[in-house]
C-alpha cells in the first residue's frame, strides 16, 4: 500500500471513529428539547464556577485591599512575584476621583443605577448589546449585559415566576420574556485581569438580585426603546487604530478585533496561533482609564504559561494578556510582549481625550409618537445639536 | 422542496450529526446540529431552499464556526476550572482527537466531505459555497497536517 492509500485510509479511520462516539442522532421531536437542554447546561456550568467564585470575589475584594480606601492610596507591594522588571514608568500615581464624565442618559441607565451593588459607580452605558459597565474603588468591575437578540431559553426562571400567553410574570406583576427570550447577564472580574469572578446569567435571583432585577426591569413599554439605544461614539477611535497598528507590527501578527467597553476603555485581540489551525493561543491587549484601579507590574504563571504585563501610564492601566492554545505553548515571549508595551506606551502617555468622534451619524426617520424631546434624548443630543443636523432652525 | 423538514431532517441527520463530531467532536456534536437544524428551519428561506443538505450542511458549518469564534476564551478558562464532566468518550484515539484538533474548522468540513461522503472537489466546493481553489488548497493543507499526525 502506498502511502497516500495509506493516509486516506487512516482519515477515514479517524472520521469513522468521531462519528460513530458522536452516537444516533437525536429525532426531529428531541431537537428543540435538545437545544434548550444545552441552554440549560451551560448556565449549570456557570453556576458552578459561580460557587466557587463567590469565595473569590470575597476574597479578591479582602486581597485587593492593598488599596487604602481612607487615604486613597494604593499600595506599591506587589501580589505576584514580577518575572517583567518594572520601569520608572511603572509607579503608581496617587489615586484621584474618577474623571470620567457621567455615561450618557440612556433607557438602561435608569433601569441600572439602583440595581448596582454599594460602592459600585456606573461609568459606561452603551450597546448594542445594551451593556452597563461599573467599578469600585478596589478594581472590581462589574459589567451587565442585555442581549435583546440572544436566543435563551426562558424556562431558567424560579418559582417566582409563572407563565401567561404574553410571557414570563414576576410576583409583582412586570412581564418579563416574550417567547423569544432575552440573554441577561452580569460579570464580576477584575480590571485588566482575563479572569471572570462570577457570571450570573438566564434571570437567576443571584447576587443582590441584579440579575433579576434586570430582568423584571424590561417591561413591554421600555423593551423597544432601550433595544433601540445606541451609545454615543467613544472618542478613542485614533488611539484602538494605532494600537492595533503598533500591535500588529510589532508581533507579526494579524489584529482579530477590537472591542470597546468602556467610557475609556478598549481591547485589542490578536490570535496567535498558525493561520491554518485551530490553536486558541491568542494575545490581548487591554487599555483601562479606571483611574482607581492598579494591577501589579506583571503577572507571569508558569503552571499555564499564561504571560500578563501590565504598565501604568498617564492614568491608563495598559495590559497584554498571552494565552497559551491547545499547544500549551506561549505564542509570545516575554520579551515580545514587554518589547510590544514599551512600543505602545508613548501613544497613551501623549493621549489627551477630545470628547466624542463625529464619525457616528445616524439617520433616524420620524414614526408617530416621535417628539423632537424623545429623539433628541435617543441619540443623547440637545435639541439645538438636531436642529442643526436637521438643518432648519429649532422652531 | 418536496420533503417536509422532518423528512428532510430524517435523511440527513446520520450524515449531518458525523459532520458535526468532525468539526467540535464528538460531545458537542448533537447540541451543533440541533441549534443549526432549529435555525436553518425556522429562517424564511428555508420553503425557497433548492438544496436542504447543502443548506443544513453550510448551516451546521457556520454553526461551528460560531462556537469557535465565541468560545476561544471561554474554553480555555472552563478547560481549567471545570468539573472533567466534557470529555470525549475513550472510543476516540487520543492520535485521532489530536490530529483533529489540529485541523481548522473549515480544513476539517472539506476533510470530511472529500473522505466520509467521497465528493469530489467540484461538488465540496458546491455544497460548502466555495472556490475550487479554496477547496483543493484547504484540503491540501489538511492532508499535509493529517500526514504528519496519523502516519
Amino acid at each position: 500500500m502506498n502511502r497516500v492509500d495509506e493516509l486516506d485510509g487512516e482519515i477515514r479511520r479517524a472520521l469513522n471513529e468521531l462519528g460513530d462516539a458522536a452516537g444516533p442522532a437525536p429525532r426531529f421531536d428531541q431537537l428543540e428539547h435538545q437545544h434548550n437542554a444545552s441552554s440549560s447546561s451551560r448556565s449549570e456550568r456557570r453556576l458552578l464556577v459561580l460557587l466557587g467564585a463567590t469565595a473569590l470575589v470575597v476574597a479578591g475584594l479582602v486581597g485587593l485591599a492593598v488599596v487604602d480606601r481612607d487615604s486613597a492610596e494604593i499600595s506599591t507591594e506587589p501580589r505576584v512575584a514580577a518575572s517583567i522588571p518594572t520601569t520608572p514608568q511603572s509607579v503608581p500615581p496617587t489615586i484621584s476621583s474618577p474623571a470620567f464624565p457621567p455615561p450618557a442618559a440612556s433607557p438602561l441607565s435608569e433601569i441600572v443605577a439602583p440595581l448596582v451593588p454599594d460602592g459600585f459607580t456606573v461609568l459606561y452605558v452603551g450597546g448594542p448589546p445594551q451593556t452597563a459597565v461599573a467599578y469600585d474603588q478596589s478594581g472590581v468591575r462589574l459589567e451587565m449585559t442585555v442581549d435583546m437578540d440572544a436566543d435563551v431559553d426562558p424556562g431558567q426562571l424560579g418559582d417566582e415566576f409563572t407563565d401567561t400567553a404574553d410571557g414570563k410574570v414576576s410576583a409583582d406583576g412586570s412581564t418579563l420574556l416574550t417567547a423569544q427570550g432575552d440573554l441577561i447577564r452580569a460579570v464580576f472580574s477584575i480590571a485588566g485581569c482575563p479572569c471572570e469572578l462570577a457570571v450570573l446569567d438566564d434571570y437567576r435571583p443571584l447576587s443582590s438580585g441584579i440579575v433579576t432585577g434586570l430582568a423584571t426591569a424590561l417591561t413591554p413599554a421600555n423593551r423597544s426603546e432601550i433595544g433601540d439605544f445606541r451609545s454615543s461614539p467613544i472618542g478613542t477611535a485614533d488611539l484602538r487604530a494605532a494600537v492595533s497598528t503598533i500591535t500588529e507590527s510589532s508581533l507579526d501578527a494579524t489584529i482579530e478585533g477590537e472591542r470597546v467597553v468602556g467610557p475609556e476603555d478598549f481591547n485589542v485581540s490578536v490570535g496567535a496561533g498558525p493561520a491554518d489551525s485551530s490553536d486558541t493561543s491568542m494575545l490581548t491587549v487591554e487599555a483601562i482609564r479606571t483611574g482607581t484601579a492598579r494591577l501589579v507590574d506583571d503577572i507571569t504563571d508558569a503552571s499555564t504559561g499564561t504571560i500578563v504585563a501590565t504598565r501604568w501610564v498617564n492614568d491608563w492601566q495598559l495590559v497584554v494578556t498571552s494565552l497559551t492554545g491547545a499547544d500549551q505553548q506561549p505564542s509570545f515571549t516575554t520579551t515580545q510582549i514587554e518589547a510590544l508595551i514599551e512600543q505602545l506606551s508613548p501613544l497613551f502617555a501623549d493621549w489627551t481625550n477630545t470628547g466624542p468622534t463625529q464619525s457616528g451619524c445616524a439617520t433616524h426617520t420620524v414614526v408617530k409618537g416621535d417628539s423632537i424631546m424623545s429623539i433628541a434624548q435617543r441619540y443623547s443630543i440637545t435639541l439645538d445639536e438636531l436642529a442643526a443636523a436637521k438643518g432648519s432652525p429649532r422652531d | 422542496m418536496g420533503l417536509s423538514a422532518e423528512e428532510v431532517y430524517a435523511k440527513h441527520a446520520d450524515e449531518l450529526l458525523r459532520f458535526a463530531a468532525t468539526l467540535v467532536g464528538p460531545s458537542d456534536a448533537e447540541d451543533l446540529l440541533s441549534s443549526a437544524v432549529l435555525r436553518a428551519m425556522s429562517a424564511a428561506s428555508w420553503t425557497s431552499v433548492k438544496s436542504p443538505r447543502a443548506y443544513l450542511f453550510r448551516s451546521v458549518l457556520n454553526e461551528a464556526r460560531q462556537l469557535a469564534r465565541s468560545s476561544r476564551r471561554r474554553l480555555l478558562r472552563e478547560a481549567r476550572a471545570a468539573v472533567p464532566d466534557a470529555v470525549d468518550p475513550p472510543i476516540v484515539r487520543p492520535e485521532v482527537l489530536n490530529a483533529v484538533a489540529k485541523l481548522s474548522v473549515d480544513q476539517r468540513a472539506v476533510v470530511f466531505l472529500t473522505y466520509w461522503c467521497d465528493l469530489t472537489v467540484e461538488e465540496v466546493s458546491d455544497t460548502l459555497g466555495l472556490s475550487q481553489r479554496t477547496t483543493e488548497r484547504r484540503l491540501r493543507s489538511a492532508r499535509t497536517v493529517l500526514r504528519r499526525l496519523l502516519l
